[in-house]
């Protein structure tokens, strides 16, 4: 009796791990072929992998986009979207198995700064010619995708402009009538602040939005060329214009301008501090637009950030770029370049690209007829594209000098810059120690 | 005729009392903070993040399961782990049977072998696991993940199996072999229903493991939603620059209902093991 049954539990487990196996073969994506075909779907599908997921504040208008271009076209597309904190790694992997998409979406960043060289993505220098795209682009979005030998990295979409948000309401109750200009101006408003229970500058100094408020406030001391030599191979302590915009920075911490405890806090702490009046002012990129309540914007000051008396800038300096997203050509779509082409043109049509910027707060590098009007919905947008940028001077951004090995440890060594009592000399040393 | 003592708790014994609810309420913070974010909005989140929510609106459960099609990767991860449960105990059972009865020093060295796979850090196996799935054209394909789970959970699985083993008597094997029974037979009619405990621990254990591996179900099977796994699925959540963390939140307890359930469905077995692995010493 035994003997008769000796194999039936075996039996029942390979049974399962087979059925198992064919449900979960059912979802396998054709591994055999090679042409980006990471999930179930035909191969004449253009494989578009970004991360506008549904849950992204782009992704309503990507979805009309996508449903936009299959009617036009007559193309059919299959999306794969990730995270931001995923899609690289994904993209990445999908190239190491030559299953990569036919397009990427993501912005230029933090390993996306090392595909070019590692041929990951191919270069689109030939194409924004051929293609007449250099007529329609803004020469400036171009520039802020061409890496140091000249290439044109991807196909620039989105940008950002980065200024400093003053809540004109929450400084009026400090008895702040104007806007501080300078650093001496700051450090006297954050007393009166402080005073009255409200904390001066917002800032996420453990993540990416402190990193980049950092380097605004050291380059306020430095020229642009060092400045750029500086984020692409550190050498601060050993320069004396980093180290007195080190020495700013220290002096503005420790007279209370930023918010308490900002060496733990995210960019989301600081979102959230500034636009329930907990904060007065906060640097934050156009993204964040959409977040502002109606009943806020008319409070709501965009400048640039008070300068040392020392400066190299004549006025504030806040950030602006072009970097926020872009159409990378992968292996898989220069198969299938007349796609791509196709769908980086229905992309860029002007009425397309204005629901970006209607509903996402982006800034086109397409010209918009009607911009006016596309920024009705928009107004801080509408602001910083035609008020600010006479207000302030634009400093060099970051992300397009710190090679992309190093942009996690960067933003790892700034954050000790925002704990009290952490001194210039440490600060430099942990910046440089990211580069050595 | 013996009379009941009234039992009188010690200050010693209040202090462990109390302490006991202090660890229980510190496992039960962060499960309330959780519950709470998910039915709020970012800025009642950040306003006053411990405070209950003022509505119970199931719109961020509702968004968080369509936004990054929870449906699906709750399937995809099922599939994956009950697959890689089912092979790692089909392989460990015989292993662990072995190990048990073996008194060679064969057996003492193979099971010193299995006991070195915990010195192996899983991301040092990364980039060969990947290369792997790709060499055997399985890459963005579960199929891999089921067979490749197993092998990080076998050191495990077998070592405690055979200790559960090995209390079992070996008067109960020699009288099966009397009878007649093989070595399979005894393994799956004698033995298996003896170590039924130490076997839902085991799956327990396993299950947990399955169900939240997240790196190499990123790097093996991608983000697209017809493979990629409920771990995967939720921080997709996360936008670019801004992140609405109800919903995070929401997406972060809906990944937790199946393990809460087999939880509660094997709790009594499990702890029944580790009582009597106590008692033994």
């Amino acid at each position: 009796m035994i003997s008769q049954r000796r194999l039936r539990l075996p039996a029942i487990g390979v049974a399962a791990v087979a059925a198992v196996a064919m449900m979960t073969g059912c979802s396998s994506g054709g591994s055999s072929s090679d042409s980006g075909t990471p999930g179930g779907h035909s191969d004449a599908d253009l494989v578009v992998m970004s991360d506008f997921a549904p849950s992204d504040v782009r992704g309503p208008a990507f979805a009309t986009a996508l449903a936009g271009f299959t009617a036009k076209t007559g193309i059919k597309v299959k999306t794969v979207f990730a995270g931001s904190t995923e899609i690289f790694q994904a993209y990445e992997t999908s190239v190491l198995a030559k299953q990569e998409p036919d397009v990427l979406i993501v912005n230029l960043y933090d390993k996306a700064l090392t595909w070019t060289d590692s041929g990951a993505t191919l270069p689109v220098t030939d194409y924004v010619k051929q293609w007449g795209l250099d007529k329609s682009i803004n020469p400036a979005a171009l520039a802020d995708w061409t890496d140091s030998q000249g290439r044109v990295q991807a196909l620039p979409y989105t940008g950002f402009t980065w200024p400093v948000w003053y809540n004109t309401a929450t400084l009026a109750k400090a008895g702040i009538t104007t806007i501080p200009k300078t650093t001496d101006d700051l450090i006297a408003a954050a007393a009166k602040l402080r005073a009255v229970g409200i904390a001066p500058v917002a800032i996420g100094g453990s993540d990416w939005s402190g990193e980049k408020f950092l380097e605004q406030i050291i380059q306020t001391t430095t020229k642009p060329d060092d400045t750029k030599s500086l984020m692409a191979k550190g050498g601060y302590c050993a320069d004396p214009d980093a180290m007195k915009g080190i020495d700013n920075f220290v002096k503005m911490r420790d007279a209370g301008v930023f918010i308490d405890d900002a060496q733990g806090l995210t960019a989301d702490n600081m979102y959230a501090s500034f636009l329930q009046g907990q904060a007065a002012i906060m640097p934050a990129g156009s993204w964040a637009f959409p977040q502002a309540t109606a009943d806020q914007i008319p409070n709501i000051t965009l400048g640039g950030f008070p300068l040392p008396a020392n400066s190299t800038f004549d006025k504030p300096v806040a950030y602006q770029g072009f970097t926020a997203s872009g159409f990378w050509l992968t292996a898989n779509g220069s198969k299938r370049l007349a796609d791509w082409k196709s769908f980086v043109d229905y992309m860029y049509q002007p009425d397309v690209a204005a629901t970006f910027v209607a509903s996402a707060g982006d800034v086109p590098v397409v010209q918009i007829p009607n911009l006016d009007t596309t920024l009705a919905s928009q107004p801080l947008l509408a602001s910083a594209l035609t008020k600010t940028p006479d207000t302030v001077d634009y400093g060099v951004f970051p992300d397009f000098f710190v090679p992309g090995a190093k942009t996690a440890a960067l933003t790892n060594a700034t954050a000790s810059a925002f704990a009290p009592e952490t001194s210039s000399s440490a600060i430099c040393a942990a910046l440089d120690s990211v580069y050595n | 005729m013996a009379h009941d003592r009234p039992q009188h708790t010690s200050p010693l014994g209040y202090l462990s009392h109390g302490l006991v609810w202090l660890y229980g309420l510190l496992l039960a913070v962060p499960i309330y903070y959780l519950l709470v974010t998910a039915f709020k909005d970012n800025t009642a989140i950040f306003s006053s993040p411990a405070a209950p929510p003022t509505t119970f609106r199931f719109d961020n459960f509702i968004n968080a399961f369509q936004f990054v099609d929870l449906g699906h990767a709750l399937i995809n991860s099922t599939g994956i782990t009950i697959g890689a449960e089912i092979l790692t105990l089909l392989l460990a059972m015989p292993a662990a049977y072995a190990l048990a009865r073996s008194e060679g020093k064969l057996g003492e060295f193979i099971e010193k072998l299995f006991a070195a796979g915990f010195l192996i850090p899983a991301f040092a196996a990364l980039v060969p696991t990947v290369l792997l799935a790709i060499a055997m054209g399985l890459f963005y394909n579960p199929l891999f993940l089921v067979i490749f789970f197993p092998a990080t959970q076998l050191p495990l699985s077998v070592l405690l199996l055979t200790q559960f083993m090995r209390a079992i008597p070996k008067e109960l094997e020699e009288s099966a072999m009397m009878d007649g029974a093989s070595r399979w037979a005894i393994l799956w009619r004698v033995y298996t229903p003896m170590i039924i405990p130490g076997l839902v621990t085991v799956a327990l254990l396993n299950f947990l493991t399955f169900w939240n591996e997240y790196l190499f179900s990123l790097s093996i099977l991608g983000t697209d939603t017809a493979t990629r796994t409920v771990q995967v699925a939720v921080p997709s959540l996360i936008g670019q620059q801004t992140t609405d963390y109800g919903l995070l939140a929401a997406g972060c307890l809906i990944s937790l209902i199946p393990v809460f359930l087999v939880y509660v469905l094997m709790q009594r077995r499990m702890e029944n093991a580790l009582v009597a692995g106590a008692v033994k010493g």
